[in-house]
């Protein structure tokens, strides 16, 4: 039997079954007398040795009935859970994980040896301490007592499923027996060692049909544009000039599940009845040829018929056909009934669909281009003031939105995909360094979008491993200063707004922001004045600097920095930020803030002067104010206003970008106050323009050292617009002055 | 012998060339949006069917002067490297193959353009083409040109 087509299926359900036992394991060892835990990763280690016995992956069978026995033991009480046994099942963990990748990635059972593993696992469950049990012969009847029963109540829904997916359509259509040439069953051979799947497919074409041999034609020629048909019966020959009755049939060597094969053939109109059946290849050719005599009579309505005779007796035919169809004659509907059938008991179990991750990057980018004709298109709208077109427009740009929406979502994984492999890592980690740590993971079902969570990976192992290597202090430390020996270094997750906050924080020695400034003064990154001046926060930002980090000794004074650089890079490369909060000896907290999305933002568009259109990230405005010119107070050169009795710095943008003509004649102004990193801002337009979604572009690497910039967006009218960094607006460029650049 | 095929372009009357591996296009000259505060022989961004790409005065760049866009101006697509930037030339006037005999590597005779961004002098029967370097005249090296020109402006 082929089981190639349940080998997805096998693959999920077993990386679930190794997630709950590597869960199981790791609460094990803070509690290794919970019996709940204790069955739930018995249960996990049978389901997957029944399932992988059924696969035919006898290694895995082999090792998981092993890991079975222990913990079987466990579960019996007659062997306690230490942790010399818990490293040998997690080792068995790594090896089917690798196996699993190894299967998903197209390789086979051989990759596994198990004999080592499986017999320290032996050496666990015989050297319990209870003599009796002497290795593998005795251990195994415990584990089949108590798993019989659930063995075949595995098995068989397997089996049914199995059953249900191979075979589709009208069972009551008589199946002649088919019998392949040699060369034929050459053929199927090699299409099964190629995981292709042989149904045999019997059609009946409906009584009314006039042209048979067409028909057939194209039931064989949409088959064969989703596989191979290799055999037919009665012979093409017979087909072609329309001698054959209202059956034929045909084996079929393909890649679709049965019921996909009986909607190609139902795609064929006059096609009354389709039976798909999952064919078995008979063992030997020899055999096959001893049957090609009986075939013909095995399946009588298989015999061609002389057309004349089934036109003088339709009646006939129909009746003795009405006998054993289970629908009205219009019989095309009973199949796709049947068909239906099992594509709902297939729902219940698979509720989601695999996608190539390029394919959903694509439909981002022409829902990108789509936004932006939608713009283009509503623009042209305006100026044509044709009501009818508006209307279109309108329900356009729902849909539009409403396609936007889901796609995003479709994009949305949750975080948990990235933090389901920390536990097992910290707990490794605390090991290998002798330390004792509790790894508390908070909100890890937020999602955020699938290329921000494939990327926070290796930041997060980075803060992670600092987190347990030098932030949490060795145990007996910490008994000395006061603490729980027992360290905990804790991530979570959430959204905030627009962004999605990720924490890693410890409760271990922290940092020592004077160690810190003195490291940086002594290595020249900043001076010792500069450092006398510095707040706190800013100390803590120079961890993040690259000259600083890159040194090892770094690690002995402060117990930070080890590739800071690389993180804070990573997150700002994601549009995001990384900051550090501490208290000595009390611990540290890395606060990562992320942008839910890379590719889409609500932002709203000005202008300054006659032509520069800008845009400013919707999610930074406060608020949108009229003030008169004299409002704006000049402090030192630079501008100031009262805003809510806080006063707030102002940028007049056009003078900022040297706009021609901006800001002329107007006697109020229109200021913009965003906030920022904490601060506000207020901003001076010379028209507001309305919100917008724009699509980010980014700049070439040409425009690195221009501030001011976050990327670019293409506008309704085809025209390129600059969207603002309002980040970078607050700091004032050094050097020269903005009014003097291109005046 | 190996041969090179050049796109041949022209700046203030003088003619230069770029390998044809580096140019994926030639369009008319779209509508630039000034990027404030960048260096001054980025004249801004342009919409290329959906990208968003630098344009580069090449005059400025190479310290020529300023382009004035006209009839003939046109946009030369480049890609180098990481950066795909469209450069503004007058004119394109034709490609050409040229043998690798016919060229000639800078001499400091090119007193015009700095020596650096020049690849090498292709003679052409009585004509000379200055082959140059994308890749430097592309890189960010062009920082100090950059200083020197937002001083004097």
């Amino acid at each position: 039997m082929d089981m190639s087509q349940y080998l997805g299926i096998f693959l999920d359900e077993a990386r679930e079954h190794l997630q709950a036992m590597s869960e199981g394991f790791l609460a094990l060892e803070t509690n290794p007398k919970d019996s709940a835990v204790i069955e739930r990763v018995f249960r996990a280690a049978h389901t997957l040795k029944g399932m992988s016995a059924t696969m035919g992956f006898s290694a895995v069978a082999e090792l998981t009935h092993a890991m079975e026995n222990v913990l079987d033991k466990f579960r019996q009480k007659q062997l306690e859970v230490r942790p010399e046994s818990m490293d040998v099942l997690f080792r068995c963990l790594d090896v089917l994980e690798g196996f699993t990748n190894a299967v998903a990635a197209g390789g086979g059972d051989t990759s596994l040896d198990p004999s080592g593993l499986v017999k320290d696992l032996q050496g666990l469950a015989g050297g319990g301490g209870k003599p009796a049990a002497a290795p593998p012969a005795p251990a195994p009847p415990p584990a089949p007592t108590a798993g019989t029963p659930e063995v075949p109540a595995a098995a068989e829904p397997a089996a049914g499923g199995e059953a249900e997916q191979s075979r589709a359509g009208d069972q009551g259509l008589e199946a002649p027996a088919l019998t392949p040439t040699p060369e034929e069953a050459a053929v199927l051979a090699e299409a099964v060692e190629n995981a292709y799947r042989l149904y045999q497919v019997d059609v009946e074409l409906d009584e009314q049909c006039i042209l048979k041999s067409a028909r057939a034609y194209l039931v064989v020629r949409n088959l064969e544009d989703q596989g191979q048909v290799v055999h037919i019966q009665p012979p093409v020959e017979a087909l072609e000039e329309d001698k054959f009755a209202r059956v034929f049939s045909l084996l079929y060597a393909t890649r679709l599940m049965a019921e996909e094969v009986l909607n190609v053939v139902h795609s064929v109109s006059e096609i009354s009845r389709v039976r798909v059946s999952a064919y078995q290849l008979a063992p030997t050719a020899a055999q096959a040829g001893q049957d090609e005599g009986a075939a013909p009579a095995a399946g009588p309505s298989a015999v061609p018929t002389p057309p004349h005779v089934e036109a003088a007796a339709p009646e006939a035919a129909a009746a003795s056909d009405a006998a054993h169809l289970d629908a009205p004659a219009e019989g095309g509907a009973a199949a796709p009934g049947a068909a239906k059938a099992t594509t709902v008991g297939h729902q219940a179990v698979r509720q989601t669909v695999r996608v190539d991750i390029e394919k959903l990057d694509s439909l981002m980018n022409l829902v990108g281009e789509l936004v932006i004709n939608r713009s283009r298109l509503s623009q042209i709208g305006m100026q044509a003031k044709v009501p009818m077109l508006s209307e279109t427009i309108e329900e356009l740009a729902r849909i539009t939105t409403d396609l936007q929406g889901l796609v995003m979502k479709a994009r949305m994984v949750p975080i948990d995909q990235v933090f389901n492999r920390f536990p097992r890592m910290v707990r490794d980690l605390a090991r290998e360094l002798g330390k004792e740590i509790n790894l508390v993971i908070e909100g890890h079902e937020t999602e955020l979008d699938r290329t921000v969570v494939d990327e926070i990976g290796d930041p997060l192992v980075h803060l992670l491993r600092n987190a347990v290597d030098h932030g949490v202090e060795p145990p007996d430390v910490r008994k000395a200063v006061g603490k729980n020996p027992v360290g905990e270094v804790r991530l979570t997750a959430r959204h905030e707004g627009n962004q999605v906050v990720v924490e890693v924080s410890d409760d271990g020695k922290g940092v020592d922001v004077t160690k810190v400034k003195a490291r940086a003064v002594e290595r020249g990154v900043v001076t010792a004045e500069e450092a006398a001046q510095m707040t706190e926060q800013e100390a803590y930002s120079l961890l993040f600097r690259s000259g600083f980090s890159t040194a090892d000794k770094v690690t002995d004074i402060s117990g930070r920095g080890v590739g800071l650089d690389v993180v804070n890079n990573k997150i700002q490369s994601l549009n995001g930020t990384v900051e550090l909060h501490s208290k000595p000896g009390a611990g540290s907290r890395f606060v990562i803030k992320l942008p839910l999305t890379l590719a889409i933002i609500q932002a709203l568009l000005v202008k300054l002067g006659q032509h520069e259109v800008y845009a400013l990230p919707l999610e930074n405005i406060e608020e949108i104010i009229k003030v008169p010119q004299d409002a704006l107070k000049s402090i030192q050169r630079a501008e100031y206003l009262l805003f809510r009795g806080q006063v707030i710095p102002v940028i007049r943008l056009g003078v900022l970008f040297a706009t021609p003509d901006a800001g002329e004649g107007e006697s109020e102004l229109d200021v913009v106050v965003v906030k920022s990193g904490g601060r506000r801002l207020g901003l001076v337009v010379d028209q507001l323009l309305g919100q917008q979604e724009i699509v980010i572009k980014s700049l070439d690497s040409l425009f690195a050292d221009v501030r001011g910039f976050a990327g670019a967006t293409i506008l309704g009218d085809g025209k390129v617009a600059l969207i603002l960094d309002l980040l970078s607006l607050h700091r004032p460029e050094g050097g020269h002055s903005p009014l003097k650049v291109g005046a | 012998m190996e041969s090179v095929q050049l796109v041949v372009f022209h700046l203030s009357g003088v003619e230069y060339a770029v390998t044809i591996d580096q140019v994926q296009e030639i369009i008319n000259v779209a509508e630039i949006t000034r990027v404030p505060r960048a260096p001054s022989f980025i004249l801004g961004v342009f919409n290329l069917r959906g990208k968003v790409l630098p344009a580069i005065d090449l005059k400025q760049r190479l310290s020529l002067g300023v382009t004035t866009v006209g009839e003939t101006s046109r946009l030369v697509v480049v890609k180098v490297g990481e950066h795909v930037a469209g450069l503004l030339v007058d004119g394109v006037s034709e490609t050409t193959l040229v043998e690798r005999g016919q060229i000639e590597p800078a001499s400091v005779m090119m007193g015009s353009v700095s020596q650096d961004l020049v690849e090498g002098i292709v003679k052409l029967g009585d004509r000379l083409l200055t082959w140059l370097n994308l890749d430097r005249v592309l890189a960010k090296s062009g920082e100090e040109t950059v200083e020197a020109e937002r001083q004097v402006g």
